[in-house]
């Protein structure tokens, strides 16, 4: 390779140097690397300053990919094994009423039948809806479960310690105060997400608590916490019932 | 892009009170070149890696353009070549040598497949205690009668006693045999190669030889 390398081989470099080097990188990277003073230094600068950006992980524990995997597939199964009951709970609904309404055999199950006969759409119980709703609302972000395990509630600054603790649990309606000792005022930048990683709030603070603003339906939320550089200091989550 | 703008701003390379006119130019150059980064990016990396990437790129060309490095270099020359260094040191100081050794090690590791002979020649040339693990990396078996001893001396070996060892275990290790003055020059270029890397193409620094010895010192010396 005689030219320099572009962006997304540097990008690729990082990826590598910050799994631990269990991603894959094409040879011709690494040995234009070894060979080009100006691509090394560049490759390292770029992989130090994308460090805590990209992942979220410290460089000390670089994690498997093997093992991000296979939670992952653990966190599909469980949600489809989940929705899969919330189904199967509904269907059953439907059975029995049908036969108590009707008195006759259930209607054939096509889209026409079900959009056309009342007695199906009487039945639908909009209890049943919920319920799969707060399911989904309690799924578990993988990639975010990742840092919390690996953060284990530690804090990554000297700083600043976390009070709160890394999983808050509390009740629909009632106030949610995050807080923390900051006895030299910095400056912090809390964001509050949801289980799918849609950010609610978030708020530049440099007291040592927080009140959520937003009213937050049951589910499972994530917070996170940033110096004013936006290095991630801690990352918790809130549960709402 | 604000993210990445702090980084530098943490690194001393971008003043703070200029986050604003920096942000403001590097999305002029963003939009500008939308299509084109769009266009060059072949879904091999993820898409916030490359981005990051770009952005990076275009901050270092404002910087190149607008700004000095000056303020991080003299910061890091101050703690690196202190003779008198202190013995207690700022938690900012603290940081910037913890990145630096981590900066170092990362830099050897861009050296391939001779990284374990450039780490082990060099721990030899500025004296610093080397392991078993770091000849077995080059080549095992190597007789320690062979290998330079700095345990329990203050007498620092003369550079020509360093290279006259250095001849010595690449005659075993790659059964070469090789005389003083080319070990000089290899050093020379492993030397001015690491420097060259850790000072980098916008001088994110001003190491010297003396001052890498300092700082693999700091990283590789155990007490």
């Amino acid at each position: 390779m005689k030219r320099h390398l572009t962006a997304e081989e540097l990008a690729l470099y990082a990826e590598y140097v910050q799994s631990g080097e269990k991603t894959e990188i094409a040879e011709d990277i690494l040995t234009h690397i070894n060979e080009c003073d100006e691509c090394a230094s560049e490759a390292v600068e770029f992989s130090m300053l994308s460090k805590n950006i990209l992942t979220g992980l410290s460089d000390k524990k670089p994690v498997a990919k093997k093992r991000s995997l296979l939670f992952a597939i653990a966190g599909i199964a469980a949600t489809l094994l989940l929705i899969y009951g919330v189904w199967q709970i509904f269907e059953l609904r439907i059975n029995k009423n049908d036969i108590k309404i009707a008195g006759k055999n259930p209607p054939v199950i096509n889209d026409t039948a079900i959009v056309s006969d009342t007695s199906v759409q009487e039945i639908q119980n909009p209890v049943d809806n919920k319920h799969e709703m707060l399911a989904s609302n309690f799924a578990k972000d993988p990639e975010t479960e990742k840092i919390i395990e690996n953060l284990k509630g530690n804090m990554r600054s000297d700083e600043i310690e976390v009070i709160s603790g890394f999983e808050i649990r509390s009740q629909t309606g009632m106030d949610i105060s995050l807080e923390w000792e900051n006895n030299n005022g910095n400056k912090l930048n809390v964001e509050i997400y949801t289980n799918v990683l849609v950010k609610t709030e978030s708020a530049e603070i440099s007291g040592s608590s927080y009140i959520i603003k937003s009213k937050l339906n049951p589910g499972l939320y994530y917070w996170k916490l940033f110096n004013e550089d936006f290095d991630l200091i801690f990352c918790g989550k809130i549960i709402v019932e | 892009m604000d993210i990445m703008i702090k980084k530098f701003i943490k690194n001393k390379q971008i003043e703070r009170e200029d986050f604003n006119e920096i942000k403001q130019i590097l999305v002029e150059k963003y939009l500008g070149k939308q299509n084109s980064i769009k266009d060059a990016f072949t879904y091999k990396s993820k898409i916030e890696t490359y981005l990051s990437a770009v952005i990076y790129r275009m901050i270092l060309e404002i910087i190149r353009e607008q700004y000095s490095y000056k303020n991080r270099v003299k910061r890091i020359e101050n703690v690196i070549n202190d003779d008198n260094r202190q013995t207690t040191l700022s938690p900012e100081e603290i940081l910037i040598i913890e990145d630096e050794k981590i900066y170092l090690k990362r830099v050897i590791e861009t050296f391939g497949a001779e990284k374990d002979k450039v780490l082990l020649f060099l721990k030899i040339y500025f004296q610093i205690n080397y392991t078993a693990e770091d000849i077995n990396n080059y080549c095992s078996g190597i007789n320690a009668d062979i290998l330079p001893d700095y345990s329990g001396t203050d007498k620092r070996l003369t550079d020509k006693e360093t290279y006259e060892y250095l001849c010595k275990i690449c005659l075993y290790a790659e059964n070469k045999e090789i005389f003083p003055d080319a070990i000089r020059m290899y050093l020379k270029k492993i030397t001015d190669k690491l420097i060259a890397r850790m000072n980098g193409k916008y001088n994110r620094a001003f190491y010297t030889k003396e001052s890498l010895g300092i700082l693999m010192e700091m990283v590789y010396q155990k007490n």
